[in-house]
């Protein structure tokens, strides 16, 4: 039973830090905690879902499509919600409460697009395939998404420390103005930051999409608050925190799930929240140095 | 007088929702007054309408009373809550108040099922509320809380809160405890959050955990961005106007709560000060840098 | 009645101010200079309380305040000005200095919604104070401007009139004089030499040498965080180790 738990949890964690990745690094590189994401994260499972049943294509072209679909989404709302913002340099309560009327205006739209209901990816999306190792099971699915994840990561691992816009990220991430100063095209890489986290975002909502075959207009509201916990957890723009962040959660909700009661499961994100909120605001590997201007 | 009747019969409780959306936005005005950004009066009203719902369906307590112990629990939970999430800076304040609403749903749909007692109904909502609100003691309420707002910024709380607002360290080294008097703001804006959550349920009849999560939050903010906070009357008329207009957009239907977002953004974007600004109304102001 | 003893504050390994001990007796004004980045601004939050001091202590009418709170501190009688101006920009000049009287007041929301007799009357007295600082300052021109649309200069001196209204035994200005011209620092000066006959101390922060040995007793000289000269203006002028510090040191930019 034990061992079941954590094969779940290791799954569902890796998914998790592709969410949080993307969540984290708007932080990080654009300075502002975009909570429009989770809607980006919701589309993403939709254009999936539209690229299956309306496209008829198969699932290993539909989420990369999917990817790049949600990438310009996370660019579009960067243009329209947040540089306006930039602009003008308002505070940074300003973008956030920009980030919320952009959720609520993708959600509507979603609500008016595609229903209010659960809608499913078709039963032939994804070969059924169960592997048994002793005490645990897991489905070929759940490898799946297991490893694409991983994969994933592994390239925006790559992506970061390996290449130029990588370096320039890192830099406009430490200071804009001084990225500026250095040549560095800041509105630039600010615009393929939000492509990739949106990339990021709408991988997870296809994969989880389909682990949990349900796509609705509200699945991105359970993922508020998880993302933020998550990515709090392991220090707001920290990549490697994202990723531990993910796993914590995952394991933490798995553990109560099955040891407590499924109730609580949204709870233990929020307990989760508060609790390093109280201890630790800066997150496990956050560290207390401030945004530079 | 049949007009006005007939008035009433159609309208009467879209002014009376607006009457107590109104009470909800003075009740964030509050928090945004001293600078913080706290989307916890959604579970603050939650607690209002629980605790005053349960009162009069069980001990029969008259409005008032009930009003008033809802009121009183809501800053109650304000002050502990507070304790350790007031010391936070403002992106994360923000993040623990949306986890707090979160957790005071959960609260309300499982209390019953882990206690045993048939009390606060579960996911389906606490029915049965007797309907004592009117329109009158909405609107008693409703001009004390003005005449509390417009007397803050004459008085020595208010000009503290007002700096701790515009310069925290500034106001801290002119001698002001800002711990002291953020949490003043919030327990207020709690009290007052949970006497419209008092009002709502009595007038509904009917207590609906999910109607007080993240989205209920966001409207409250709403009200008090698009009217602005520079001047009392700014989240009256925000909250006016996002009450009565999704009524008359009727015809959007699914896509009705779309206008609610390109508000917020529209008005953030371009109106940052919200639609009641006394400065618009001063042309011999220098230019200087927005807020 | 301000005792720095061994006062230091480091930054993991960077150390901002190292073993800095000096005193400020009652009714002196105290000038502290240095090269940019020695440490000044870093002192004076020290002592304000802002910022925290990682060793040694500082006492404040043989009370420790190295402890305290910013607002403990400034109720115990202690007030400043910035280096870079904070004003409340958007509040006219009278609602910064009326803001300031916070400590000299203790009337609460209650009061003022009941509209009790202790309210108007202190409200009165509060305000009354506030214009007499204004007008002390020569600002009664500007005092319903907003106080972001002065001058620089201007704008100094409704600071250090929102210092004043909270009725300090101990000022603590950071370059006061900066943005204006020799007649309004020659004004500025005379001002604070009053104000020590009427029982003020001073601890001012300051780059006009001229500014400096108008108005100071004493003077202590910091360079890279650490006390290089005490003395009088005419001593300090004279010391080698003072000349060699602002001659001999490498432009640096930050402050």
């Amino acid at each position: 039973m034990f061992w079941q738990q954590v094969v779940n949890a290791i799954w569902l964690g890796a998914v998790y830090s592709l969410f949080a990745l993307g969540y984290t690094l708007v932080f990080g590189v654009l300075g502002i905690l975009n909570l429009a994401y989770p809607s980006i994260y919701m589309w993403g499972a939709f254009f999936g879902l539209v690229a299956v049943n309306t496209l008829h294509l198969p699932i290993w072209l539909a989420l990369p499509l999917a990817m790049l679909a949600s990438g310009l989404l996370g660019m579009l709302v960067d243009l329209l919600a947040f540089k306006p913002l930039r602009a003008r340099k308002a505070p940074e309560l300003a973008a956030l409460i920009s980030s919320i009327g952009t959720s609520i205006i993708l959600i509507n739209l979603a609500q008016g697009a595609f229903q209010a209901q659960v809608s499913r990816f078709p039963f032939e999306t994804f070969p059924v395939q169960v592997y048994t190792l002793g005490p645990v099971t897991i489905t070929l699915l759940q490898i799946t998404i297991l490893g694409i994840s991983l994969a994933i990561m592994l390239l925006l691992g790559w992506l970061i420390r390996g290449t130029r816009l990588g370096q320039s990220m890192r830099a406009v991430a430490f200071s804009p103005v001084t990225a500026a100063r250095l040549g560095i095209p800041v509105e630039r890489v600010i615009g393929q930051t939000a492509f990739i986290a949106g990339a990021l975002a709408g991988a997870a909502g296809v994969l989880l999409g389909l682990a949990f075959n349900s796509v609705s207009p509200f699945m991105g509201e359970p993922m508020n608050l998880k993302g933020l916990t998550v990515i709090i957890l392991g220090g707001l723009g920290n990549i490697e925190g994202a990723v531990l962040g993910g796993f914590i959660l995952a394991f933490s909700e798995v553990m109560s799930v099955a040891y407590l009661s499924s109730d609580l499961r949204d709870a233990v994100a929020f307990i989760l929240l508060i609790l390093i909120l109280l201890f630790r605001p800066n997150g496990l590997l956050g560290r207390t140095t401030s945004k530079k201007a | 007088m049949s007009a006005f009747s007939n008035f009433w019969a159609s309208y009467g409780s879209v002014v009376q929702f607006a009457l107590i959306n109104m009470i909800l936005a003075i009740s964030i005005y509050f928090t945004l007054y001293s600078g913080m950004l706290s989307l916890a009066n959604a579970g603050f009203m939650a607690i209002g309408a629980y605790l005053s719902a349960v009162l009069t369906i069980r001990t029969g307590l008259p409005l008032p009373l009930g009003l008033a112990c809802g009121g009183l629990a809501a800053a109650a939970v304000a002050f502990l809550l507070g304790l350790p999430v007031l010391r936070l800076r403002g992106i994360y304040l923000a993040i623990a108040t949306i986890g707090f609403g979160e957790i005071v749903r959960i609260f309300a749909i499982n209390f019953d099922k882990f206690s045993g007692l048939q009390l606060l109904g579960g996911a389906e909502g606490l029915a049965g509320v007797p309907k004592l609100t009117t329109p009158a003691a909405l609107l008693v309420t409703l001009l004390v809380l003005v005449y509390l707002l417009i007397r803050l910024p004459r008085s020595r709380t208010g000009r503290a809160l007002a700096a701790i607002r515009q310069d925290e360290n500034v106001a801290a080294s002119m001698g002001v405890d800002v711990f002291r008097y953020k949490m003043l703001a919030f327990v207020l804006g709690a009290f007052v959050a949970g006497l419209a959550g008092g009002f709502d349920a009595h007038l509904t009849r009917f207590v609906d955990p999910n109607s007080y999560g993240f989205d209920a939050a966001v409207n409250i903010l709403a009200y008090a961005i698009l009217g602005g906070t520079a001047h009392w009357a700014g989240p009256l008329l925000g909250a006016a106007i996002l009450t009565v207009l999704p009524e008359s957009l009727r015809f959007l239907q699914d896509y009705r709560g779309i206008v609610n977002g390109l508000i917020i953004v529209v008005v953030i974007l371009y109106l940052p000060r919200g639609l009641v600004d006394p400065k618009a109304f001063h042309r011999k102001e220098t230019p200087h840098a927005e807020a | 009645m301000l005792k720095l003893e061994q006062v230091g504050r480091h930054f993991g390994g960077l150390a901002a101010l190292n073993d800095v001990s000096f005193d400020v007796l009652q009714g002196q004004i105290v000038g502290l200079i240095g090269p940019n980045g020695a440490g000044k601004t870093t002192l004076l939050n020290l002592v304000s309380g802002l910022d925290r001091a990682t060793s040694g202590t500082i006492h404040f009418k043989d009370q420790p305040i190295h402890t305290r709170p910013a607002h403990a501190i400034a109720r115990m009688g202690i007030a400043r000005t910035y280096q870079n101006i904070r004003l409340f920009g958007e509040m006219s000049v009278l609602e910064n200095v009326v803001a300031g009287t916070h400590i000299q007041g203790t009337s609460g929301l209650l009061d003022a919604l009941l509209l009790l007799p202790r309210y108007t009357a202190e409200e009165r007295r509060l305000r009354e104070m506030a214009g007499s600082w204004v007008e002390r300052l020569a600002l009664e021109d500007f005092s319903a401007a907003p106080a972001g649309s002065l001058s620089y200069g201007d704008q100094r001196r409704v600071e250090i009139a929102r210092a004043l209204a909270a009725h300090p035994s101990l000022l603590l200005l950071d370059e006061p004089s900066a943005g204006m011209n020799a007649a309004e620092t020659g004004r500025l000066g005379e001002l604070i030499l009053a104000l020590r006959k009427d029982g003020l101390t001073v601890l001012v922060i300051e780059h006009d040498m001229a500014f400096i040995s108008q108005i100071c007793d004493r003077v202590v000289v910091l360079n890279f965080g650490q006390v290089i000269a005490q003395g009088t203006p005419d001593e300090i002028k004279a010391n080698p180790a003072v000349i060699a510090a602002y001659l001999g040191a490498p432009e640096t930019n930050h402050a």
